[in-house]
């Protein structure tokens, strides 16, 4: 049983693509995300030009206005910068391993109620805090982000069990059930803002439009666990995602724990985005604009795409952070708003160009 | 000789319904297996059992004389290979990086040449830099053809040759890539490979295959050489037509022509 040989298609078909390598990738995104956070320490209401920014860095010799500078520079700009980049990078992270694990470049955890999941939890701490004052004081740790947490983690495992069957994931309902939850929580936020006293409604508004505004070492130092765990879980996770992307049948074909990696998967979601929502709100649209933006430039292998998300997404977000916080200064624009005014435009597109992808 | 693969009284129900009623079957190192029957008979439910994907309700799958549950999924991936029906990727991956997927995160030198041997097998040596979604159906089919056999290759490097499983392989390809994608498979098996695919094409499966296993309604009906099996009487018993079954000139493989059929 043979066939006749055929002359063999050459020609245009042997183009390779180029794809940079994975130092000069992550080197390039690093050294981005430095040249953002230097602007974004000089400008503000109150501007450190760049000379005395190194001094009041520690790096040079200071002027006269040397304590104020340090001032805002460590109070107030410090961890406002660091607050950023943390919130954007994990916010992509969470956006690029979601894509993974739905094996879709169309899911975004804003765009389907996870970040809404994780909003109504924290929002319901808040207004609960009054009446369980006695107990939350007992607690070692800030609860806000725990129950950030515990609501992303619920949104992401009733989603994915209403998305996925069988091991195959249908982006249509993963959208529609995405809206539904996201429709139960704003009703349960409309719930708590109509229980809340004036303070809390006024916390509450903070989540449902997303802000920086409120940094300050504390948040820093409160969501820095959960970045580390995130950014520890992705080497275990990449090569998984890789071989997800053909199906998880065809992952567990080839030797991929499908189960475990899906668990692992979901925990990671779950603390970047409560994380992110409880110092900062719902901002959308960066889980699904930085991943794809680096897909197109470095390819979508796992073991890339991950580190140059969390990247490329702190150095984006911090870039939004700086615009919302200075185009209209003194006053501040919520950076959902900025996000939103940027990433719904570029969904669409991407809706437009990959209609395949949602079975049109 | 230790059988590659042995599947033994499995029974697999959904509900009430049975959809593998004590379904046993032995193949050897290096043994064709095609595997018939109409549609609902439960033949990929079998394949799935024997890859290790579906747990049985009762009965056991051994491999090299082993249980397949007691491996985990990178030791089973060592030991058998699986090429789906049909495989979708939404992710702009080019066929080089889905071929390597095949080998388990191995690197070097012999893994990138394993993967340009395994593109020449299935006729698409110049395709590795192409982004997957710009393929034919037919082309992306023979891209996971290609990964599988690299899959194969690392795993015959640590434990020998191993078993590959094919759920309906050729149904999306033309008429010269069928035969030359079966014929691929066909070297895998001389060289050791136990292969069982379900093929629901029987002229294929009867020029493919050394052995041919029927199945009806969760059962196994027919088993033997494929001139002997594809009879007039399976085809009226199994799949419910009357068709008088041609031969070729010698070797004599039995054919199918549903002339009178339509």
């Amino acid at each position: 049983m043979t066939a006749i040989p055929v002359r063999r298609t050459r020609g245009s078909a042997s183009r390779a693509l180029p794809r940079p390598g994975a130092a000069l990738a992550l080197g390039v995104l690093a050294i981005l995300l430095l040249a953002v956070a230097v602007v974004s320490s000089t400008v503000g209401p109150a501007g450190i030009p760049l000379q005395r920014l190194a001094a009041a860095l520690g790096l040079t010799q200071g002027g006269a206005d040397l304590v104020r500078d340090q001032l805002v520079l460590w109070s107030v700009r410090l961890p406002r910068i660091v607050l950023a980049a943390m919130v954007g990078a994990m916010l992509a992270v969470a956006g690029a391993v979601m894509q993974g694990l739905f094996r879709n470049p169309l899911a975004d955890p804003a765009l389907i109620g996870v970040s809404s999941g994780a909003a109504f939890a924290a929002a319901s701490t808040i207004v609960m805090t009054d009446r369980l004052v006695p107990l939350a004081a007992l607690l070692p740790v800030d609860l806000l982000p725990v129950a950030a947490f515990l609501g992303a983690l619920i949104a992401t495992v009733a989603l994915y069990r209403i998305a996925t069957h069988s091991g195959r994931t249908s982006i249509a309902i993963l959208l529609l059930g995405g809206l539904a939850i996201a429709a139960m929580t704003n009703a349960g936020l409309g719930l708590l803002v109509y229980l809340a006293n004036d303070q809390q409604l006024r916390d509450i508004n903070f989540w449902l439009l997303g802000s920086l505004g409120g940094a300050t070492w504390h948040r820093v130092a409160t969501i820095a666990p959960f970045l580390l765990v995130t950014l520890g879980l992705l080497p275990l996770i990449a090569r998984g995602l890789d071989l997800l992307s053909l199906g998880e049948s065809e992952a567990f074909h080839a030797g991929i724990a499908v189960e475990r990696l899906k668990r692992i998967v979901i925990v990671l979601i779950a603390a970047a985005i409560g994380a992110a929502v409880s110092v900062s709100g719902v901002i959308g649209f960066v889980g699904i604009v930085i991943p794809h933006l680096l897909r197109i430039v470095i390819g979508p292998g796992h073991r890339l795409l991950l580190p140059a998300s969390a990247l490329l997404g702190a150095a984006l977000l911090l870039a939004a952070d700086t615009v919302a916080r200075t185009i209209a200064a003194p006053a501040e624009l919520p950076i959902g708003i900025v996000t939103a005014a940027i990433g719904a435009p570029f969904f669409l597109g991407l809706l437009l160009r990959q209609r395949t992808l949602v079975g049109l | 000789m230790n059988a590659a693969l042995d599947a033994c009284e499995i029974t697999v129900s959904a509900g009430e319904k049975l959809l593998l009623d004590h379904v046993s079957l032995r193949v050897m190192p290096g043994e064709t297996v095609a595997l018939i029957g109409p549609n609902g008979a439960g033949k990929s439910t079998f394949l799935r059992v024997m890859s290790g994907e579906l747990r049985p309700d009762h009965g056991a799958v051994l491999m090299q004389a082993h249980e397949i549950g007691t491996f985990s999924p990178a030791a089973l991936a060592l030991k058998r290979a699986v090429l789906a029906q049909s495989v979708t990727v939404n992710f702009p991956l080019t066929v080089a990086e889905i071929v390597r997927m095949g080998a388990g995160g191995r690197q070097g030198a012999a893994i990138d040449a394993q993967i340009e041997r395994a593109l020449a097998a299935v006729d698409l040596d110049g395709f590795a830099g192409r982004i997957m979604l710009t393929l034919s159906g037919g082309e992306q089919q023979r891209v996971h053809c290609a990964r599988v056999m690299v899959q194969l290759a690392c795993g015959e490097a640590e434990n020998g040759p191993g078993v590959l499983l094919l759920d309906e392989p050729t149904s999306s390809l033309d008429l010269r890539h069928q035969i030359e994608l079966l014929s691929a498979v066909k070297r895998l098996a001389d060289n050791g490979t136990a292969i069982v695919a379900v093929l629901h094409d029987l002229n294929l499966a009867a020029m493919f295959a050394q052995r041919i296993v029927a199945m009806s309604e969760g059962r196994i009906a027919a088993d033997g050489p494929a001139a002997e099996t594809v009879s007039d009487r399976l085809l009226h018993d199994v799949f419910k037509v009357r068709i008088p079954v041609g031969r070729t000139p010698p070797p004599g493989t039995p054919f199918v022509l549903p002339h009178a059929a339509v």
